[in-house]
């Protein structure tokens, strides 16, 4: 109940007429950069996070629920559109919503991805509403050795679920705890690794790493690929997105059954909503083939509901647990994360307690986004399409003057340019071999607080390690982290071998 | 993702292994986007899919500037135990031991891109040099870097547009003229919007007599 009142003060804060200007800027700039191909929402976040500093910090935040909702939503738009996710959690929409849009639905694809990204985000946002300050009491139980423990499942979730490759992701992990341990030790006050470069005394900024490695690597990749391989078609989508009542009641189930299956997954760090849409367009694979009805494959609009709904469901409870616990479970929160830092707020179980107006304000300005966002799309959807119009040179062009003027405005140094370029050429090197960026941005963001709680842990302890597995917490994490890493693990062997028999009964036809 | 021990995958593989022209195999024949081929790379011997290893390169090579900070590092004789060399101790021997079995992994199995389809008729038959396409590449790269040099002695104005002008010309755009008014007329409205009206510090150019 008290959960409740705090909302309510949290919509007076958030619904000043400032404020629902800020949401609705945040909307449209949002959904603007997640409709641009290759662009996704975590883009979106990253090179408008520079612009938020003129606000104050709850203009800010609710600025960034909107910008954040709204990259959702573009991701998805160019999903079903064009076949291009911004985003890997928009990878399960493509399956049916493009198809769906190939066979001229492209409207009600629209809409139904709309729909059910609304039905998921809601769902969550009201749990989370009352999730978090029992989320965040129950953290106050969490110590050093507990947060490492936390933070060390963050990471091996994320480097060995999300790529491929195992041997990449920690790679690119490891490289992102290595960019964090430049600067001045927060323990000691010892200098590491800065050469006696006195703008990496403070280490290297976040929203560095972030506009580099996401946005200047796009660009470079782009560069050195777009006269190979220009192959992107458009599809024209007109008419009005209208579901009708047999669409809607059909496509309903499956919203509510991927809202379900993405809700739990954004509380635990396996890399975004990636994993949660994926499941939940397999579920709904699965039953559509078990009642006989074999709609996928020709634009089935369950195959699309699903795990639009999953990816916004786990988008919103991944908010709590950034919230209350701290943990950026993807590579946008780790971006908002960085976001709070800048303005001296540490998200944890604390926020609540030193800073209600702007939780409460921002878990209100989630409702609003949405609500913005649902009209702002359903009619606007095939508006978004032009945006393609303008030619990929002055686009590109564009977004890299932005970066260097988001990064020049935190900074005020050339020498952070120049660090921009040297991060973004490895962004670029990443991305050409396939090594995938989330675990690199979660490793730089968790780093400190993984060796800040590791040291805390074992400087308590007198050195003895056994004090990393000496809590029922701790225990149960590495049990679960163990269970995780099995199963991807058996899934991946599982998938091997099922791969290596199709390819034996293609030889053989 | 595709190995050449894959058949399934191996049409632009086998353009490596297999001789520097490889007839054009097109996987499905019956889309309706006339496919032409696919993309041809120059064969490079052994490096044919290795060029990967440039990666834990990057990776060794970070590892062992970490390795002599680590060496140089100033440490107080009374600091806590872990100290802040703890931490960098871990992510060196990783950094090292990733790219070694990363580095095996490329030389065991070679890996390479996954070929782009070629739907223009101009382009078929022409075998690149390279997978990126470098000089374009260059383009990009070298218009930030352009860019970090000229912002405080030439301003915003001139300096973002002219990285703007290399950007749109690493993308293709070959109409210089139209481009740079375009360039010139984006970094200004930039320049008013962010630099006058919400008061972020841009450079406005030494040469001219302003300031930082």
């Amino acid at each position: 109940m008290e959960s409740l009142f705090s909302l309510i003060d949290g919509f007076g804060s958030a619904l000043t007429p400032m404020n629902l200007l800020w949401v609705l800027v945040g909307c449209l700039l949002g959904t603007a950069v997640g409709v641009l191909p290759g662009l996704g929402s975590s883009m979106a976040v990253a090179l408008l996070l520079p612009m938020t500093f003129a606000l104050d910090p709850t203009g800010a935040f609710i600025m960034f629920a909107g910008v954040y909702f709204g990259g959702l939503f573009g991701d998805s738009t160019m999903a079903i559109l064009m076949n291009t996710p911004g985003q890997g959690s928009a990878i399960a929409s493509t399956f049916e919503g493009h198809r769906m849009a190939k066979s001229g639905r492209a409207p009600q694809a629209l809409a139904t991805a709309a729909i059910g990204a609304f039905t998921g985000g809601m769902i969550s946002s009201v749990l989370v509403v009352f999730l978090a300050p029992a989320l965040a009491a129950f953290s106050t139980i969490f110590g050093p050795a507990e947060y490492f423990g936390l933070a060390l499942f963050a990471f091996i979730a994320t480097s060995s679920v999300v790529s491929d490759s195992v041997l990449k992701g920690l790679a690119s992990l490891v490289l992102g705890l290595a960019i964090a341990v430049v600067g001045i030790d927060s323990v000691t006050g010892t200098e590491r690794f800065t050469s006696g470069v006195p703008e990496l005394f403070d280490g290297i900024s976040l929203v560095t790493v972030t506009v580099a490695v996401l946005a200047l690597g796009e660009v470079f990749r782009v560069a050195s690929r777009l006269r190979r391989d220009p192959g992107a078609m458009l599809i024209q989508s007109s008419g009005r997105p209208f579901l009708s009542g047999r669409e809607f009641r059909e496509a309903l189930p499956a919203w509510l059954r991927g809202t379900s299956i993405g809700l739990p997954f954004g509380v635990v760090p396996v890399g975004g909503s990636e994993v949660p849409t994926f499941m939940a367009y397999g579920l709904e694979r699965r039953l559509d083939k078990r009642s006989g009805r074999n709609q996928f494959g020709k634009g089935a609009i369950r195959g699309l509901a699903a795990p639009e709904a999953a990816g916004n469901a786990t988008t919103g409870t991944a908010m709590a647990s950034l919230l209350a616990l701290g943990l950026p479970v993807s590579a946008t929160a780790a971006i908002m994360l960085a976001a709070f830092q800048q303005y001296g707020l540490q998200p944890g179980p604390l926020l609540f307690d030193r800073a209600p107006d702007l939780v409460w304000g921002l878990l209100a300005s989630f409702f609003i986004a949405m609500i913005v966002l649902l009209i702002l799309n359903l009619p606007f959807a095939p508006l978004w399409a032009k945006l393609l119009l303008i030619p990929k040179p002055y686009l590109y062009a564009g977004i890299t003057v932005f970066c260097v003027l988001g990064i020049y405005a935190t900074s005020n140094s050339v020498f952070d340019l120049w660090m921009l370029l040297g991060i973004g050429v490895v962004g670029f090197v990443m991305r050409r071999f396939d090594i995938p960026l989330a675990p690199l941005m979660i490793g730089m963001v968790l780093g400190p607080l993984a060796e800040t709680s590791l040291r805390d842990a074992l400087l308590s302890s007198g050195g003895n390690y056994a004090v990393l597995v000496s809590s029922p917490i701790t225990i149960v994490l590495y049990l679960v982290l163990v269970a995780v890493v099995g199963f991807s693990l058996f899934g991946r062997m599982a998938q091997r071998r099922k791969e290596r028999g199709n390819v034996m009964t293609d030889v053989d036809g | 993702m595709s190995t050449p021990t894959n058949p399934t995958g191996a049409s632009g593989a086998a353009a490596g292994e297999s001789g520097p022209v490889i007839p054009a195999h097109t996987p499905d024949a019956a889309a309706e986007i006339p496919v032409l081929g696919t993309e041809q790379i120059r064969e490079r011997g052994w490096w044919t899919g290795r060029a990967g290893l440039l990666f834990p390169l990057i990776l060794a090579a970070l590892a062992t500037y970490m390795l002599v900070g680590q060496f140089m590092m100033d440490v107080a004789e009374d600091v806590d135990r872990p100290g802040p060399q703890f931490m960098p101790a871990l992510i060196i021997t990783a950094m090292y031991v990733l790219a070694v079995l990363i580095a095996l992994d490329i030389v065991r199995r070679p890996q390479l891109p996954e070929m782009a389809v070629v739907t223009d008729p101009a382009e078929v038959g022409k075998v690149h040099a390279r997978y990126s396409d470098w000089p374009r590449l260059a383009w990009a790269i070298g218009g930030v870097a352009v860019f970090a040099v000229l912002l405080v002695p030439l301003g915003w104005i001139i300096s973002a547009a002219l990285l703007f002008w290399c950007i749109a010309r690493s993308m293709g755009s070959v109409r210089v003229l139209f481009d740079i008014s375009l360039a010139l007329l984006f970094s200004s409205a930039v320049y008013l919007i962010f630099g006058v009206l919400l008061a972020v510090d841009l450079p406005s150019g030494l040469i001219f007599g302003g300031g930082r």
